[in-house]
């Protein structure tokens, strides 16, 4: 759902048009009963753009206008605005985008552009909140990232598994093919991957940079056929001899030996150990140059892997970055901080435009980057607290997640979509619910989300 | 159930020294124990005699026989008639949850399941010290006069109180980036006193709700009561309760405490609102001090010399200035929550889910109600819920039954082991040493690398404290990570920035548990780096080179058998020992090459990895 201010009544509204086309479906729906809605009713012209997604949280709680919605208040934004914007932005830049002592000669020459260059490719949701129609921000640690990890306080099911689940269809018709898609992976906090019920199946598989090269083979190479048979043995022995409320708790790590031997080839393959230096081209790039690009620091692997992973028709990935809970020392520190993730979103920038897709076109056509964090953060009034840093509360500067999203299928690059005053951070444009703005990238992988969210929607502004 | 007078009022004086000798040294803290850096409410209860003697009764009741009835269908509410209510009535159950649960199980015609030795061991192993026992444990220590001596030995060990430490370390989300790890070392402690008995229930809840570990932790009064009532009534509050609660959490607030020897951490701070400007009550704000929803509560403090007078924390007091009076007042919040029924509701209900892992005090409430009488019986020790539901029947049941009735308190319960205590039973099995985690300390490289941007620099004293502790440091003086890196990967060890544990089946969870495996027992006898040496597992005096037989191969799946699983080897296990020695290639095989890939069928199994 989006939500807009009403400058008469000074609240917002949710966006009654689409209200009432909802509406509108329920009554035809009530007055002829045998009439189909169809699953497409909740799709935006994005639908099934994008074939990929790396969605980053910044963790801890980031303060947004430092970066992604600078053109306010001081007291809002202390560090100012980046120079060197590429023209056609719209939104404020902020002085910490533009922090580029990571832009050594060494990746010049490679190609990486400063983050403030390729502006122009960046939209930005200045007004993403996770409860648009509350009378104050969630600014509590605990919440909030359940808030931004399941889309509700105490939510069952994760943003991931429900992208796994929005996609079991395509899955299952590739495996019928003989083609085995990697699902969504987790390279961060595990409660993304919550999923109880139906939805248990479809839990995202937690995995990292460093712990690939434990995944790589299929125990039974290593085992010899008697040894193959007597460790199934071991297994199916304890699962039938309990009592059957037990079975399937037992059965699902069987189920789950199962698939790792099933994706044991792809874990296998070289490409994914993204740590060995290679010089052999894959996808246009090779492991060397990724490294080289991102470096070599956790959330560095993480991304090289991610990369890789994709190639295997893993759909989406999700990692941890940063640490900004600068209740002290902001100052300094989140410029020194901002570093890796500048490098990382120039460095996708650069590598997913030169990586080829194995179905055409460059990775970066075809690759949604996304971040955000559990909230935003305020300094009460001032440009910091009295420890220099910044807190989290209930007002507008800890309620505005300033979402920035790139890649080719965002054609809206360069756009601010939706505005704060500068005074006070009041939304003067337009506001997308957290989970709306879920949906949307949901929509674009081509997810069947019709089961989530049900009072949100996905939007359109992004396409238009 | 609170703690004597005569030990408030010599806290009380200790902490008034140690206020005036931190006042008259302007404020420096030293001396501090890097050994037990703990500091907090929790040091001043629980350091007199145990609330409880721990003779706890019920231990010993006989398994009855199922009434001659017809059982109920299985399903919905077992309904317990007047021959039903007599029969479990002659039954003379000590057990408060064999009282509790007779009238829908043998009252009702259903029989529980019998147990052998070595499955009900292990599972009260894995449950109340955090690993597998050895066969050893099985044959002595679970092979007590009675079973309830032997739960009792066991509540008296300190991997019992390490694993409930754990638990409230999840629960309150330790994080030394979040909150002063001395509160964390505090909280831990008080930890310790209340499942050793030291500390009533009670009394645990309300130091717990006014612990900096909590109120740190959150951001505004009414997430400081909303997580009070989360910890300790299992619900959320209402809006009402909330905001109403919240006003005893209003003297909190959350600032930074410059620590001697660990640099700026953050910690609670005590803010005075309700006064006006002579310290005296003010009428028009004292109601944001003032709760009414369970009798009319206050409280209300005024600032004194030890309020911050300049600085970044004027006008507030750094919580360590308390004194134990002080901290009594704070408390009240908690108190107020006591003195509800279903607060001890929950505490039983809680440690029920721990056990059996479904709520048995909501499935069969006479169960809950017969728990609580228990547990004030015994002015709140919560040993005896733990020494109760460890003994009753329900929970000594075999999770091997195939009886077709879905009451689950008819069968033993089955659980995903935690992977703290996975990798410590494999740990303390194979002699791999991949060091350890210290739930106090989320983060220790913080304590032992400079950072260059900082001011401060950690001395030995920092380095003192986390030697001291669980984590384990080299002869490089490096921290040993191996062990936190797999547990944070499979969902234990967690830091609590922001999330938590997890535990859960997944393809790559498996994944790596089976690599690990490999690298364990090396199934393909290749040498690999963590391999576990050949005589670990072969039968005592038996070398690697014995030429393979039928009697060979029973011998070592019989030594893996014990060694991992705590129990013998059944029949089907020992046949299909001599079919694979009979398959075993390149013919004739010795013995290593045999054992090896037992070691991986047995090691990997769905076997260690539920109880």
């Amino acid at each position: 759902m989006k939500y807009r201010f009403d400058k008469k009544t000074k609240r917002l509204i949710s966006g009654r048009r689409r209200f009432l086309q909802g509406a509108g479906v329920v009554a035809a729906a009530t007055a002829l009963p045998h009439l189909w809605i169809p699953r497409q009713a909740r799709a935006t012209a994005g639908f099934n753009t994008a074939k990929h997604l790396i969605y980053i949280r910044l963790a801890g709680g980031f303060r947004f206008p430092t970066a992604f919605n600078g053109d306010v208040g001081a007291e809002f934004n202390p560090f100012g605005l980046a120079s060197g914007i590429a023209s056609g932005t719209e939104w404020g830049v902020g002085g910490i985008l533009g922090e580029n002592e990571w832009h050594t000669e060494e990746l010049q020459g490679l190609g990486l552009k400063t983050v403030p260059s390729i502006a122009n490719e960046i939209c930005v949701l200045p007004c993403v909140d996770h409860e648009p129609l509350a009378g104050s921000a969630d600014g509590n640690h605990n919440t909030g990232l359940e808030r931004f990890l399941t889309g509700y306080v105490g939510g069952s099911t994760g943003i991931f598994t429900m992208i796994n689940y929005g996609l079991r269809e395509r899955v299952a018709a590739a495996a019928a093919d003989g083609q085995i898609l990697l699902p969504a992976i987790l390279m961060g906090n595990a409660s993304m991957g919550r999923g109880a019920g139906v939805y248990a199946a479809f839990r995202p598989p937690v995995m990292s940079g460093d712990d690939l090269d434990r995944f790589g083979f299929n125990t039974d190479s290593v085992l010899p056929d008697w040894a193959q048979s007597m460790t199934r043995s071991y297994d199916e022995r304890y699962r039938d001899r309990q009592n059957p409320s037990h079975y399937n708790t037992v059965d699902a790590y069987l189920q789950s030996r199962e698939a790792t031997k099933a994706y044991s080839e792809i874990f296998a393959s070289e490409e994914l150990k993204v740590q060995n230096g290679s010089q052999e081209p894959f996808d246009g790039i090779s492991n060397a140059e990724l490294e080289d690009i991102f470096g070599d620091s956790g959330t560095a692997r993480n991304i090289r892997l991610a990369l890789r992973l994709f190639h295997y028709g893993c759909p989406a990935v999700y990692l941890d970055q940063g640490g900004y809970d600068f209740h002290s020392d902001e100052e300094m520190g989140l410029p020194a901080r901002i570093q890796d993730f500048n490098r990382l979103l120039s460095g996708l920038h650069f590598a997913l435009k030169k990586m080829q897709h194995p179905e055409g076109g460059t990775y970066w056509d075809h690759t949604l980057i996304v971040a955000g964090s559990e909230f935003s953060r305020t300094a009460r009034g001032s440009g910091f607290n009295s420890a220099r840093g910044s807190d989290h509360g209930g007002d507008n500067s800890t309620r505005w997640m300033s979402m920035p999203l790139m890649g080719g299928p965002i054609p809206t690059g360069g756009r601010r979509i939706g505005e704060t005053a500068k005074t006070d951070l009041a939304a003067t444009g337009p506001v997308f619910s957290y989970r709306a703005t879920m949906l949307t990238l949901m929509d674009m992988l081509g997810c069947d989300h019709s089961e989530f969210f049900p009072v949100d929607d996905p939007f359109e502004d992004l396409f238009v | 159930m609170k703690s004597t007078d005569s030990n408030l009022r010599t806290h009380a004086l200790i902490a008034a020294a140690a206020l005036g000798l931190t006042l008259f040294g302007c404020r420096a803290v030293e001396g501090i124990d890097p050994s037990n850096p703990a500091r907090g409410p929790g040091a001043l209860v629980g350091n007199g005699a145990p609330v409880s003697d721990g003779n706890f009764a019920g231990g010993d009741d006989q398994v009855p026989a199922a009434r001659d009835t017809t059982p109920p269908s299985g399903e919905g509410y077992v309904p317990c008639d007047v021959a039903c209510q007599s029969y479990c009535d002659s039954l003379g159950l000590d057990n408060p949850i064999n009282r509790g649960v007779c009238p829908s199980m043998w009252g009702a015609g259903l029989a529980s399941t019998p147990i052998d030795r070595p499955e009900a061991c292990r599972r009260l192993f894995v449950d109340m010290v955090g690993r597998f026992p050895s066969p050893s444990e099985v044959n002595t220590t679970c092979n007590r006069a009675s079973w309830g001596e032997t739960v009792k030995e066991l509540l008296a060990t300190d991997e019992f109180l390490l694993v409930n430490q754990r638990r409230w370390a999840d629960k309150l989300l330790y994080n030394n980036r979040t909150v002063n790890l001395e509160r964390a070392y505090d909280m831990d402690d008080l930890v310790g006193k209340a499942y050793s008995g030291q500390v009533a229930w009670d009394l645990f809840a309300s130091v717990t709700a006014a612990h900096p570990i909590l109120t740190r932790r959150h951001d505004t009064d009414g997430d400081r009561a909303d997580a009070t009532f989360k910890l300790f009534m299992g619900r959320p509050p209402y809006a009402s309760e909330r905001s109403d609660l919240g006003r005893l959490f209003a003297h909190w607030t959350n600032g930074y405490f410059d620590h001697p020897h660990i640099g700026r951490v953050p910690d609670a701070f005590i803010r005075y609102p309700c006064v006006a400007e002579n310290g005296a009550p003010d009428p028009e704000s004292e109601g944001q001090c003032t709760s009414i929803k369970w009798g009319h509560n206050q409280i209300i403090m005024s600032p004194d010399l030890r309020a911050e007078d300049q600085g970044e924390q004027e006008g507030t007091m750094w919580s360590g200035y308390l004194t134990a009076e002080e901290w009594q007042e704070l408390q009240l919040p908690g108190r107020l929550l006591t003195e509800q029924t279903a607060f001890w509701e929950f505490a039983v209900d809680e440690a029920m889910e721990q056990y059996f892992g479904y709520d048995l005090g909501t499935v069969v409430p006479e169960v809950r109600h017969e728990m609580v009488e228990y547990l004030l019986q015994y002015n709140g020790d919560i040993r005896s819920v733990h020494f109760a539901i460890a003994t009753s029947i329900p929970y000594l049941q075999s999770t091997q039954a195939l009886n077709p009735e879905s009451y689950p308190w008819t069968y033993g319960p089955l659980k995903q082991i935690q992977v703290e205590p996975w990798l410590d039973s494999i740990q303390r099995t194979t002699g791999l040493q991949m060091g350890d985690c210290d739930h106090r300390i989320s983060n220790p490289e913080d304590y032992l690398e400079n950072d260059e941007d900082a001011e401060f620099e950690f001395g030995g004293w920092a380095f003192a404290m986390v030697k001291n502790s669980r984590w384990v440091i080299d002869d490089d003086r490096q921290l040993v990570t191996g062990y936190r890196n797999l547990a944070r990967t499979l969902g234990g060890c967690p830091a609590n920035e922001v999330g938590g544990r997890f535990t859960t089946i997944s393809i790559l969870n498996t994944a790596l548990q089976e690599g690990m495996m490999v690298d364990l027992c090396d199934p393909g006898v290749a040498g690999t780096d963590d391999q576990i040496p050949t005589e670990a597992l072969l039968p005592e005096g038996m070398a690697g080179n014995t030429a393979l037989s039928d009697e060979v191969a029973e011998q070592i799946v019989a030594r893996q058998t014990r060694l991992f699983l705590s129990r013998e080897p059944n029949q089907e296990e020992l046949d299909e020992a001599r079919l694979a020695a009979a398959a075993c290639t390149p013919a004739p095989c010795d013995a290593e090459s045999f054992a090896r890939p037992v070691c991986f069928a047995v090691l990997s199994s769905a076997e260690m990895l539920f109880y």
